[in-house]
């Protein structure tokens, strides 16, 4: 090491100069100067730090009533740590600690009495769903472990902390099965979130950009959650949990497309039922990046596509349309973009308004007055809805997104414009890999199909997914047996 | 040189059959009825079989070498200089049959339904689309070619079923009028068709298979999925039209799909022609991808990146595309290309087994 480390001097009046010396400008910051049974102590704390009750009555209490026996037998508080160092007591208080030194010693003692304040928990708020629990991550990084822990009561869970930022010192927790994970996944991450040499992070948004792989990507390549059932479910097909204090969004990883189409509700309702929801929800993908561009191709491009009297239909509402379908489709995709922006950005008691200026003045105004045919309010509307199926926001915002790029290419090529554009994103998603997992492999075989396409029956899953778990594969043994 | 990742069967057989499908599906039925006349089907069925020897060949030329690929060890049988001359050869070819698959497409959207769009700009697109998939490893190629997999299919189910509308089986008949010389020629005509097995050539090594024995067998499957398709093919096209018809009409297929009335869908020839990109596509990647890798395999040390070789094919093929418009030049060129093929499939490969054979046995006799 090549700076040298300051050692703490036995005598407090040192302490304190330190201290006050690194701290000059921190007007929160206190130095209490105690006299009890003839030694000196001092308390160096910043009171907006502290639970000053908690040091009334596990530090001082004690200390008062037996002045003679040693700090660490008198103290009550389990958070306790000595250091010679002061750099370590420089940190410790300003992580919230409170630092007790006695005249004479030459240590240190940290003792934690920070303020605890944190929110309680709630229920999920972006994440709906209709059975299962109803639990939701805080931005208290301890909360959250503590979820997790009670969640998955096994050794095998392991929570292993890093500390991102050079100013903010934010707490990360990666956590993982011991016996399930992937020991190279979790190299590869170990050796990603070390490289971070950042000032502070924003989780989750500053993560996932600096461990990606693909850095222009549209597409997610992390699951973002702020349920710990379903960070369960993913822990235990060997994938891993980063979560950081101060958000309650933790993130998944490596995901594969598949993921972003599953919703805890699939395993809660039947099997057929969640395989029914899984293929729409797929469906609603493919209707939102292809329906506007269908609409342009097939107005302008190829209506021998379609049956005529549909194409009469269609026709007789672009009649007094002045505008191309192009621009009709791109004005409208664009409108619903900010309609969808006013009611996240809004005030909770105006959003009302919201449905009100954009659903009726705009969608129907817009049609009276020919500005845009009937159908392409319709289908505009349809891609709205189908984008908010798609449980995954960062997915389904990517893929509103990529409805443009096809609505250009079908206006020059109509439906082959469409049909290459299909080929590129599927080129493109083929190509991608997280962590050294291919993030889109066809479903080629039944065994592939089991939780991706569909969600096949419990007792059908035996395996756990092979790209993330591959040395410890089964996760269910006898399936009802009890029936033989 | 980046190395390349391993291949499951599965993922071999649907590399394969994506190679070997290409326009010839349109074609082949139109081009069968001028030289084999009726028995179209046989032809097609029969050169199957010879693809199928063609298969153990290169398969047979593979497993002396069973650690390298095609253009690692040509330079191992036939020494420096010539190794190198064969791979330019190879890299050459491979482009050059891209292109042409790439124009015959182009040609076929233009007369169906692009007659306004310039060629220039369908051909740069579809160039641009396979060349970006073919910078990808052996396994991300073989991922995409799975997911396009599904449109072959639909294809063939729509093909096949489209007998519902009504065939006539005695257009079939007499089988073998006029003795066998026609549908030699025809074997000769449709042989184009199956080229595309001879991805087997690179991927031999990098295929993860129990044993030899079991790889043979996953081309053979490959193989005999794409003889299954054009049969059908060949005999839905003989049965639904005359030998007249099928003279003049250069896609019969798409007449075909014209039949098929669905109260949502007024032409179902439309969607299947647009569609049929993907497995155009299939093919030409697989050829720029393996274009790509013989040049890059011009020095031993490898030379060049992938994605660097790629796109230096696709820009040459783009402005060679300028020169390939009239049908009647690509028809021109596409037999000849047919003949290059079979040399460099079948006759160089045969050439090489023998002298790698002779070379094996002067080894074993020191």
């Amino acid at each position: 090491m090549a700076k040298e480390e300051k050692r703490v001097d036995p005598s407090v009046a040192v302490t304190e100069h330190y201290f006050k010396q690194l701290f000059a400008d921190q007007s929160d910051f206190q130095s209490k100067q105690l006299f009890i049974g003839g030694i000196e102590y001092r308390l160096f704390y910043f009171d907006t730090l502290i639970d000053s009750s908690l040091i009334q009555e596990f530090i001082l209490r004690p200390l008062l009533s037996r002045p003679q026996e040693a700090v660490r037998d008198v103290v009550s508080i389990l958070d306790f740590a000595e250091t010679e160092l002061f750099d370590e007591a420089v940190h410790a208080v300003i992580s919230g600690k409170t630092v007790l030194h006695r005249n004479g010693e030459n240590r240190l003692y940290l003792l934690g009495a920070d303020l605890k304040k944190e929110r309680s928990i709630n229920i999920p708020t972006n994440e709906r769903i209709l059975r299962g629990a109803n639990e939701a991550f805080i931005e208290n990084l301890d909360t959250n472990l503590n979820l997790m822990r009670k969640l998955i009561a096994s050794k095998e869970l392991i929570v292993k902390t890093y500390t991102i930022g050079k100013l903010s010192q934010t707490k990360i927790a990666v956590m993982y099965i011991k016996s399930i994970a992937d020991s190279s996944i979790i190299d590869k991450l170990d050796q990603r979130l070390k490289s971070i040499d950042i000032d502070y992070v924003e989780a989750p948004g500053f993560i996932d950009e600096l461990i990606r792989e693909k850095k222009f990507s549209l597409f997610p390549q992390l699951l973002i959650t702020e349920r710990p059932d379903r960070a369960r479910a993913y822990l235990m097909e060997g994938k891993v949990v980063v979560s950081t204090a101060g958000s309650p969004d933790t993130i998944i990883l490596p995901v594969t497309f598949w993921s972003f189409f599953q919703s805890p509700d699939d395993y809660h309702s039947s099997w057929l039922v969640g395989s029914t929801f899984r293929l729409l929800r797929l469906f609603c993908f493919l209707i939102t990046i292809g329906l506007p561009a269908f609409y342009v191709s097939v107005s302008s491009f190829n209506p021998q596509l379609l049956p005529i009297n549909f194409v009469n239909t269609l026709q007789s509402s672009l009649k007094y349309v002045t505008f191309p379908p192009f621009v009709e489709t791109i004005s409208m995709m664009l409108l619903l973009e900010i309609l969808r922006e006013a009611t996240i950005r809004l005030a909770s008691p105006v959003g009302q308004t919201i449905g009100v200026v954009g659903g009726i003045v705009i969608g129907t105004v817009v049609v009276q007055s020919n500005l845009v045919s009937n159908t392409m309010v319709i289908v505009a509307a349809l891609t709205g809805l189908a984008s908010f199926v798609i449980p995954s926001y960062e997915m389904s915002s990517a893929v509103r997104l990529l409805s443009y790029p096809a609505i250009l290419l079908s206006s020059f090529f109509g439906l082959l414009g469409l049909a290459i554009f299909f080929m590129f994103i599927c080129i493109f998603l083929c190509q991608m890999s997280t962590m050294g997992v291919p993030y889109f492999t066809p479903p080629f075989s039944i065994k592939d199909t089991k939780d991706t396409l569909l969600r096949a029956p419990v007792w059908s899953i035996r395996n756990r997914p092979a790209e993330t778990a591959p040395h410890n594969q089964t996760r269910l043994r006898r399936p009802r047996s009890w029936k033989r | 040189m980046r190395k390349e990742e391993h291949i499951t069967g599965r993922q071999l057989i649907s590399l394969t059959v994506m190679a070997q499908l290409g326009t010839e599906v349109l074609s082949l039925p139109h081009v069968g009825a001028t030289t084999a006349g009726h028995d179209t089907w046989i032809a097609v069925l029969l050169s199957g079989m010879a693809a199928q020897l063609g298969i153990i060949l290169i398969w047979w030329l593979g497993s002396h070498y069973p650690k390298r690929n095609f253009y690692a060890y040509t330079s191992q049988i036939v020494g420096k200089p010539i190794g190198i001359l064969i791979n330019l050869i190879y890299g050459t070819y491979y482009a050059f049959s891209g292109l042409l698959i790439t124009a015959l497409y182009t040609d076929i959207l233009k007369r169906w339904m692009f007659s306004l769009t310039p060629r220039w700009l369908i051909l740069l697109m579809l160039l641009i689309i396979c060349g970006y998939a073919a910078t990808s490893t052996l396994k991300k190629l073989a991922y995409i070619s799975q997911s396009f997999m599904l449109f072959p299919v639909i294809c063939f189910l729509l093909i096949a079923f489209s007998g519902v509308y009504g065939f006539d089986a005695k257009n079939l008949l007499p089988i073998v009028s006029d003795g066998w010389s026609p549908i030699l020629k025809g074997i000769y005509a449709a042989y184009s068709a199956y080229i595309g097995y001879d991805l087997l050539l690179y991927a031999y090594p990098y295929v993860q298979t129990q044993s030899k024995k079991k790889l043979l067998w996953t081309m053979s499957i490959a193989n005999a999925c794409t003889i299954v398709f054009y049969v059908v093919v060949c005999l839905v096209c003989s049965t639904m039209f005359s030998l007249k018809q099928l003279i003049v009409i250069p896609e019969p297929i798409v007449f075909i799909l014209k039949n098929y009335k669905v109260q949502i869908l007024q032409s179902v020839d439309i969607l299947f022609l647009i569609f049929y990109v993907s497995v155009v596509a299939a093919t030409v990647y697989v050829y720029f991808f393996m274009a790509a890798k013989a040049f890059m395999h011009l020095r031993s040390g490898g030379m060049g990146k992938q994605h660097i070789w790629v796109w230096v094919i696709v820009c040459a093929c783009f402005i060679a595309g300028f020169f390939m418009t009239k049908r009647n030049d690509l028809l021109q060129v596409a037999a000849f290309q047919d003949q290059l093929s079979i040399f460099l499939v079948v006759g160089l490969p045969v050439i090489l087994l023998i002298i790698s054979g002779l070379r094996g046995a002067g080894r074993r006799g020191v």
